[in-house]
């Protein structure tokens, strides 16, 4: 008995030291951010409380609601190419030979350099005058290709999307190749002795068998999607016009560039919660079908 | 376990007694021997490659022994916010060199010092160009002095002119002349074009188009800083850049140009003309000798009407500074000696009489036409620059974008019209 | 595109007709290997131009001579945009990295530890407070964390930096030693415990050393994270001197009067991928099985 009470608060020690990290560094900065959201909070000047205000004018805020629509866009079309490279590959690299660690190598590599340095490699990839990609496509034969594809829709988007699947789809890989590592070989061997087809085999007997960890690809890949930032700033800067321009972007630019802080800790406490549905919904999922 | 700790407690009181002691004592000794005061100082790059104020600063310690500078860089998008957030918190330098476009701004917040003593007594404070003295006032206040300068003018090709079959010594006088050019140079063919400005970049263009705007008698800012971007001389000049776009005098990877490239594909030899300002002249002098251009004021509708964009920095004291006497002491040598060092550098100095005397003499011919720019400089007087102009998403850029690639002039100056005003009283 | 073929486990390899053909698997292996690797491939061969060649318009794929230009300028440039030489910014990008795995490495093997091993109240709460991180846009809590910092000098320091990277990499990095750690089994240290052991020695001399899979995925994914960082990085650090590595890259990009030099830019993000890849080839399979740990079992 007095070993397991001790044991008990030794729980608590063990943990203290990540708790006070997470005390200081993200709990306290939230209730800051909140608290900052009733007020108009001018990066010089004065701060004065202002109740609700922000959250009213986010309502009216048409140029919000625009980045809103930006960035659902850009979820909807990132996530399933995502998704079934990420899949495919794993498909593929689950043969058990020497050289499928090889290829899975290389598949990682991308995971692996950093969003700053991804970007600015393609940003420089898609330069019209001195980069690669513009360049195959003159000796493919599809003409002198001058304008800068990150300068037009939907050439932007689709650049943008095309690097983040290359950078992330091995995150994918291996999370859904890790699921499916769980799953019982005789339950795939019996469902083909049933004669299923093997796209069929996926859906009906692999996929409810991996739910879980569909879920959770699916959670940090649309979460990480709705937060989008870093990927735009660097190479599409918003543009062109604007049209590239996501949630996040739009609350740094209050922040860092106009310089409104409370309407900036508003936007961001609404993101969140919106954030925080969008993955109960999903967690849900795994409940209801269970 | 609890023996140990009153053990440790023991011990780190001694250890803070001994520091404080001994910290103690060095401050003792250390006003015993009156160590030089140090002056924190900020700036963006300035000056070609960004290092010119680094060689003044260097040049101010020198030539001092009572006073030092320390000198930090702060990339140029950053400067505002980092200052802001330095003051709000407490950790603001004690003087800054600061974009004059962005002093109303601070003044209002009131981070600067009020130097209108320092101006008044000023011998040559009739010496300094007027946009610069102008930005520095608030309320009737001096907030700064006027210290490095910039202009806004037109940079042509003599070589392309040529053989376009135009007269490579005669500049552009009016926008319609420089369509024209534009257009012939472009039809030499290859990649040579008769333009270029930076499409996705919204200081360069009020750096380079604005003046075209203020050239025909118009602005895009009313005196009291509130907007007026729906003008009938800003669609005029809209119009213009349209035109340019349209007939494909404009390189296509214009559109995407953040500032990044902005002057630079003069340098290819292969533009006809572009906007820039006294940072560019010696590095085309020194690096591209092979490259004949010619500097001419920006033109507007009529011949004769010509306007500059009045760029560069002010200098100002941070409030609350610990060292104000020194500071004012700063400001006093950078208005003067330093400017006569600014002046051989070459960089354009505040001081016309500076400027005429040391800084043209360099460079007769294109030194003279940055002079005669300054003389007629303008800036946008404004306490929310960053909001309606500087903003790549804000209203300025987006009228500029949604005019000459959108197509809808109207549209576009109509929208950008009820964006600022909607910024201009939420800010003001 | 989609890769229907469905491959069985061990025994099964290459039987029946439910396997793509293995010469066909290895036609899509390399085009996709190919695929992945050409963008790097590309940044290091358009690295090693020179100036002159990295301008030029149309490029061309390989360089027309090979020249290190680019790098020596990167060492040696000592004005205007990056002073001081890259080394310097290596440098901080080390002792960034340095902080960041020390302090992750502390804290989460001690919770994981904590939650893995024993109960308590207010575990789930603790717990739950983790997961929020990961909804909450860290961009928005930079400007409060700024503040918060000025006031005790943290502000501008790599030290600070450190400190907020610790932090976020903590919901991860406790998930996986957690789970590391619930793998091991109790009984190891219940003798211990018997003989009379502390909870902490138990932890420090036995689990941990038999957790060390774990240990090093999360110091590996820590290095990752501060040393590729951008946004907090170039909003806590003002002064250039303690600029880490992807913040001197987007100095790279700014305007100095001539075009933006890419090749230069290529070698700056050589210079910073190198490491990662480096790290990356030599820990892999720490790499991979962390993911695994980390991403599935929370």
């Amino acid at each position: 008995m007095k070993s397991t009470r001790n044991s008990s608060m030794a729980g608590v020690w063990f943990i203290l030291p990540a708790m006070i990290f997470v005390l200081v560094f993200f709990i306290i900065p939230l209730i800051a951010v909140v608290v900052m959201s009733t007020t108009n909070f001018p990066l010089l000047g004065d701060v004065t409380y202002i109740g609700f205000q922000n959250y009213t004018d986010i309502f009216s805020d048409t140029e919000f609601h625009q980045t809103i629509i930006h960035t659902l866009v850009y979820t909807f079309l990132v996530t399933p190419p995502l998704f079934i490279v990420g899949l495919g590959t794993a498909l593929l690299i689950r043969r058990t030979n020497k050289l499928s660690s090889f290829f899975r190598t290389f598949f990682f590599m991308p995971l692996v350099i950093g969003f700053g340095s991804a970007a600015f490699l393609w940003y420089w990839l898609l330069d019209p005058g001195t980069g690669y990609i513009p360049q195959l496509f003159r000796e493919i034969g599809f003409g002198r290709m001058e304008k800068p594809i990150l300068g037009y829709m939907p050439g932007a988007l689709i650049a943008v999307i095309l690097m983040v699947v290359w950078k992330f789809s091995s995150f994918q890989m291996i999370l859904l190749m890790a699921g499916m590592q769980g799953i019982d070989p005789e339950v795939l061997e019996s469902s083909e002795i049933d004669g299923a087809v093997k796209w069929k085999q996926l859906r009906y007997v692999t996929f409810p068998l991996i739910k879980r960890t569909l879920v959770m690809v699916f959670i940090l890949s649309i979460a990480g999607s709705l937060l989008a930032f870093d990927q735009f700033f660097i190479m599409t800067g918003g543009g062109p016009e604007g049209q590239t321009q996501t949630m996040v972007f739009y609350i740094w630019r209050q922040a860092f560039r106009s310089f409104n802080l409370g309407y900036a800790a508003a936007l961001s406490v609404v993101i969140s919660i919106f954030l925080l549905l969008v993955s109960l919904i999903q967690l849900r999922y795994i409940d209801e079908k269970e | 376990m609890r023996y140990t700790l009153k053990r440790k407690s023991w011990a780190t009181a001694l250890v803070a007694a001994v520091a404080v002691g001994s910290s103690c004592l060095g401050l003792m000794s250390q006003a015993a021997s009156a160590a030089p005061v140090t002056l924190t100082f900020w700036s963006r790059p300035q000056g070609e490659n960004g290092g010119i104020i680094k060689l003044m600063i260097d040049e101010f310690n020198r030539t001092h022994t009572d006073i030092q500078a320390k000198l930090t860089i702060i990339p140029q998008d950053q400067f505002v916010q980092k200052v802001a957030t330095a003051y709000r918190s407490g950790d603001a330098p004690d003087i800054t060199s600061v974009d004059l476009i962005y002093v109303p701004y601070f003044a209002k917040a009131g981070a600067f010092e009020d130097v209108t003593g320092i101006y008044n007594a000023a011998k040559y404070k009739n010496q300094w160009d007027k946009a610069h003295v102008a930005l520095s006032l608030y309320k009737n206040k001096m907030y700064s002095l006027p210290f490095t300068a910039e202009g806004s003018v037109l940079f042509w090709n003599k070589d392309l002119f040529k053989q376009a079959g135009l007269d490579p010594e005669k500049a552009p006088r009016t926008m319609a002349e420089i369509l024209s050019a534009a257009k012939k140079i472009s039809a030499l063919g290859g990649d040579i074009k008769g333009y270029y400005f930076s499409g996705a970049c919204s200081g360069c263009n009020i750096f380079t188009f604005a003046p075209y705007i203020w050239a025909q008698g118009g602005d895009v800012l009313n005196k009291d800083g509130s907007p007026n971007f729906a003008s009938k001389e800003a669609k005029v000049a809209l119009q213009f850049y349209k035109d340019l776009w349209d007939a494909g005098t404009v390189p296509e990877s214009a559109k995407n140009d953040n500032g990044a490239s902005f002057a630079a594909p003069f340098l290819t030899g292969k533009v006809g003309m572009v906007g820039a300002g006294a940072f560019f002249i010696p590095g085309l002098v020194k690096d591209h000798p092979e490259i004949h251009f010619g500097v001419t004021p920006l033109p507007g509708a009529k011949v004769g009407q010509s306007s500059s964009f009045a760029g560069g920095d002010n200098i100002a004291v941070l409030k609350g500074t610990k060292h104000p006497k020194e500071a004012r002491a700063f400001l006093s040598w950078a208005t003067d000696k330093g400017q006569e060092f600014l002046a051989k550098q070459p960089v354009l100095p505040t001081r016309l009489d500076v400027a005429q005397k040391t800084y043209v003499p360099l460079d007769p011919v294109n030194y003279k036409v940055m002079y005669d720019a300054l003389l007629v400089g303008k800036t946008p007087w404004t306490t929310s620059y960053n909001s309606l102009i500087q903003d790549n998403q804000g209203p300025w850029l987006k009228m500029f974008t949604g005019a000459i690639f959108g197509g809808d002039i109207d549209g576009a100056q109509k929208a950008a019209q009820n964006q600022a005003e909607q910024i201009y009283k939420k800010e003001k | 595109m989609k890769k229907n073929e469905l491959v069985l486990k061990k025994r099964k390899v290459g039987s029946r007709n439910s396997s793509i053909p293995f010469r066909g698997w290895l036609v899509i292996c390399v085009s996709l290997m190919t695929l992945f690797l050409s963008p790097i491939l590309a940044s290091l061969l358009h690295s090693l131009k020179t100036a002159k060649d990295s301008a030029m318009s149309p490029p061309t794929f390989l360089p027309p001579t090979f020249s290190l230009e680019n790098y020596k300028s990167l060492v040696n440039s000592s004005t205007g945009v990056i002073s001081n030489g890259i080394y310097l910014y290596i440098w901080n990008s080390v002792v960034l990295a340095v902080i960041t795995v020390i302090g992750t490495l502390i804290l989460s093997t001690l919770a994981g530890y904590g939650f893995a091993r024993f109960n308590f109240k207010g575990k789930e709460l603790f717990f739950a407070a983790i997961l929020l991180m990961i909804m909450v846009p860290f961009q928005a809590l930079l400007t409060p964390i700024y503040f918060l910092f000025s006031q005790t000098g943290l502000q501008n320091s790599l030290l600070g930096l450190g400190l907020i990277y610790i932090t976020y990499q903590l919901p991860f990095s406790i998930f996986l030693m957690r789970n590391t750690f619930m793998v091991i089994p109790k009984a190891l240290g219940e003798a211990a415990l018997v003989d009379g052991c502390t909870q902490f020695k138990i932890f420090k001399t036995i689990m941990l050393p038999l957790a060390r899979p774990g240990v090093i995925s999360v110091a590996l994914f820590a290095f990752f994270a501060s040393w590729n960082e951008f946004i907090a990085a170039l909003t806590m650090i003002s002064v250039q001197e303690k600029y880490p590595l992807p913040v001197i890259l987007t100095l790279l990009t700014d305007r100095q009067m001539g075009a933006t030099n890419f090749g230069f830019l290529q070698a700056g993000v050589m210079v910073t991928m190198i490491p990662c890849i480096v790290l990356f080839l030599f820990l892999q399979k720490y790499y991979v099985s962390g993911l695994i740990s980390g991403g599935v079992k929370s």
